[in-house]
């Protein structure tokens, strides 16, 4: 009885299953004996038995959202702050260099400086015009009135050199006819090839110059629906047509009230005669917030596929001469290869000649409309304009100070060294002295 | 386990979609220890929570020597008996005299069978175990709830708990010795042999 605490602290572990084969067989052996160990060993079972009984317990619906969102939450904290602990530091030493370098060069070096100076001049003139240029309507007129002017200038030129390429031009077709009729194998020629060296502006002038024109204009509007629907109208008018056009409602929400905006996008092709009006009509029906144009002058492209075709027109004449001459079976299964090849090549040609010619025939005008309620349209679009630009200048202005300053300071510790340096051997001196009249 | 490795992989690199799959692997057991350690659904929700936002903010230093799920489970147990701290020392424990625990537990029991009595029965013990588990002290409370409701072996206890296997034992011996002791004065489980004597 006396080794029973022994064992009792065994039952334990005798239920797990977790004593070894001796220690399981002598507690067994006790259990025999002692009453009060077995009826230990049953409570301890059946507790445990209940505890088992204690069943695994579905957890809530909300549980997994929960933690999903608190995971989410986190997830944007930490990523912030990994942003700002992996960028903020190298950002700010690397500024740091930067603007020593610069005080460097420019403090140190005289002569680059000059140079830098002159660089600083030249550049405010180039970004000009890119600065104005989202803000007034008038330069994106000016582009377009350029290209037209140069097109009138090029179709003078092309006025007075036709007399003379006109015999060129004949005697090269002339020459090539006969070329073709010589030639016996396949050989890529082209007729326009001895002009093409005579210099591509030249023979560009020969031809209508090719320009696509595009223009995107960005507007808003207090009357959504007739002015949106007069861009459509107007593209039918012309002459032109309407290529996609979708509006949608933007809700806006805010000082407490929700309000409902529509806005759209409308991409229309006219005639390209009509595009300068047209494009000034447009922009008479709203605010413009947002007005460039740009022409892709694809004449060379387009003469180049042009002769491309050409040649391939006369190639497959030539196919269809052989083959009408052509006896044996497999030489005409070969030219019909041949010249089946030459088909499609004309046609794809043909296709994007075609394709071209639409694009020029047809300018596209890619208008973006946004109504605007009446006392909004001035201020906000004033406000966006001035940020951008005064954020800009702002940041310049306060560089350059920053700059300006470290320089000062530099420049005035050179003032100061050779006087600094001149007190010290004064002062030393006058020590020296004092000392010696002592003595 | 190696799918569970490669999210614990993916999880570190900041995958939280990873991360997730390993919180629907182990949400509902951490749940359930933490139904155990809170005694009520609300805390054992918040719990849950709190454990896996804290495995997924460490989750760099899991090293992986031992499993996740070994893993998250300290993190949980850590959790529960901090909380359990904080309340005993503001004198908030509403844990002990629970008045509604098991609520959902006897619509559990669908497919047994049993007679209504038996069922109520068993859900009057069930509710005893329970309050007993929950006057135990934290440290029993848990190996209990690891041990017998939950079974986990020895080894995975000590895992969790970053014990020797020699406290464990002896702490479970304890443990159901203080728990025994509970039941008794709450006359669940009454010796067979002292009833027939009196």
């Amino acid at each position: 009885m006396e080794n029973c605490k022994e064992f009792r602290e065994q039952l334990s572990l005798y239920i797990d299953g977790m004593l070894t084969q001796q220690e399981s067989r002598l507690l067994e052996e006790h259990i025999e004996e002692c009453k009060d160990c077995r009826e230990e060993l049953s409570m301890l079972r059946e507790m445990v038995a209940s505890c088992q009984g204690l069943e695994e317990k579905e957890p809530p619906e909300y549980l997994y959202p929960m933690i999903a969102s608190s995971l989410r939450r986190s997830k944007k904290r930490t990523l912030v702050s990994g942003v700002r602990m992996k960028w903020l530091k190298p950002g700010l030493v690397s500024i740091a260099a930067v603007l020593l370098v610069a005080v460097a060069v420019k403090g140190i070096m005289p002569d680059i400086q000059k140079q830098l100076a002159t660089q600083d001049m030249a550049a405010p003139e180039q970004a000009a015009p890119e600065a104005e240029a989202p803000k007034a309507e008038a330069p994106a007129e000016d582009t377009y009135s350029a290209t037209q002017n140069r097109e009138f200038s090029l179709k003078m030129m092309e006025e007075s050199g036709r007399a003379g390429m006109d015999g060129a031009g004949i005697a090269g077709a002339e020459m090539d006819k006969k070329e073709a009729e010589m030639a016996s194998d396949g050989g890529t020629f082209s007729v326009a090839q001895a002009p093409a060296t005579a210099g591509d502006e030249l023979i560009a002038a020969q031809h209508d110059r090719k320009i696509i024109k595009n223009a995107d204009i960005s507007l808003e509007v207090q009357d959504f629906k007739n002015q949106f629907d007069a861009v459509q109208r107007m593209a039918e008018e012309t002459g032109g047509y309407v290529e996609s056009s979708r509006s949608y409602i933007r809700k806006y929400a805010a000082a407490g009230d929700d309000r409902e905006f529509m806005e759209g996008e409308a991409v229309i092709r006219v005639p390209s005669t009509e595009f300068g009006g047209c494009l000034d009509r447009i922009a008479a029906l709203g605010k413009v917030t947002n007005r460039s144009t740009y022409g892709n002058d694809i004449t060379l492209r387009y003469m180049d596929t042009e002769t491309r075709l050409k040649s391939k027109q006369v190639q497959q004449e030539r196919l269809i001469e052989i083959l009408s001459k052509a006896e044996r079976v497999e030489d005409i299964l070969n030219i019909e290869n041949e010249l089946n090849r030459v088909r499609t090549e004309i046609e794809s040609l043909g296709t994007q000649l075609r394709g071209w010619d639409n694009l020029v025939q047809y300018s596209t005008i890619r208008v973006f409309m946004t109504e605007v309620d009446p006392k909004d349209t001035k201020v906000s679009v004033l406000k966006v304009d001035n940020i951008w630009d005064r954020m800009r200048r702002g940041f310049i202005r306060t560089t350059n100070a920053i700059m300006d300053m470290i320089e000062i300071i530099i420049v005035g510790i050179g003032y100061a060294l050779p006087v600094a340096i001149l007190a010290g051997i004064a002062y030393l001196v006058w020590r020296k002295i004092r000392v010696s009249k002592k003595e | 386990m190696s799918a569970e490795l490669e999210l614990v992989e993916r999880s570190k690199g900041g995958d939280l979609a990873a991360f997730e799959e390993l919180v629907v692997m182990y949400q509902k057991q951490i749940y359930n220890l933490g139904y155990r350690m809170m005694g009520n659904e609300e805390d054992a929700c918040d719990m849950a929570q709190e454990a896996f936002l804290k495995a997924f903010k460490s989750i760099r230093k899991f090293s992986g020597r031992s499993s996740f799920g070994t893993w998250v489970y300290r993190i949980a147990v850590n959790v529960c008996i901090d909380e359990l701290r904080k309340r005993k020392r503001v004198k908030l424990y509403p844990v002990v005299h629970n008045d509604n625990p098991e609520d959902g537990g006897g619509k559990l029991i669908t497919d047994t069978g049993d007679l209504p009595e038996d069922r109520i029965e068993r859900r009057e013990t069930r509710e005893q175990v329970q309050r007993a588990i929950n006057r135990l002290a934290e440290e029993h409370r848990v190996i209990i709830i690891l041990r017998d409701i939950q079974g986990k072996s020895y080894q995975e206890i000590a895992d969790i708990l970053n014990l020797n296997i020699g406290t464990v034992k002896s702490r479970i011996s304890r443990a159901r010795q203080n728990l025994k002791e509970e039941l008794l004065r709450q006359g669940e489980l009454k010796p067979e042999e002292n009833v027939k004597m009196v």
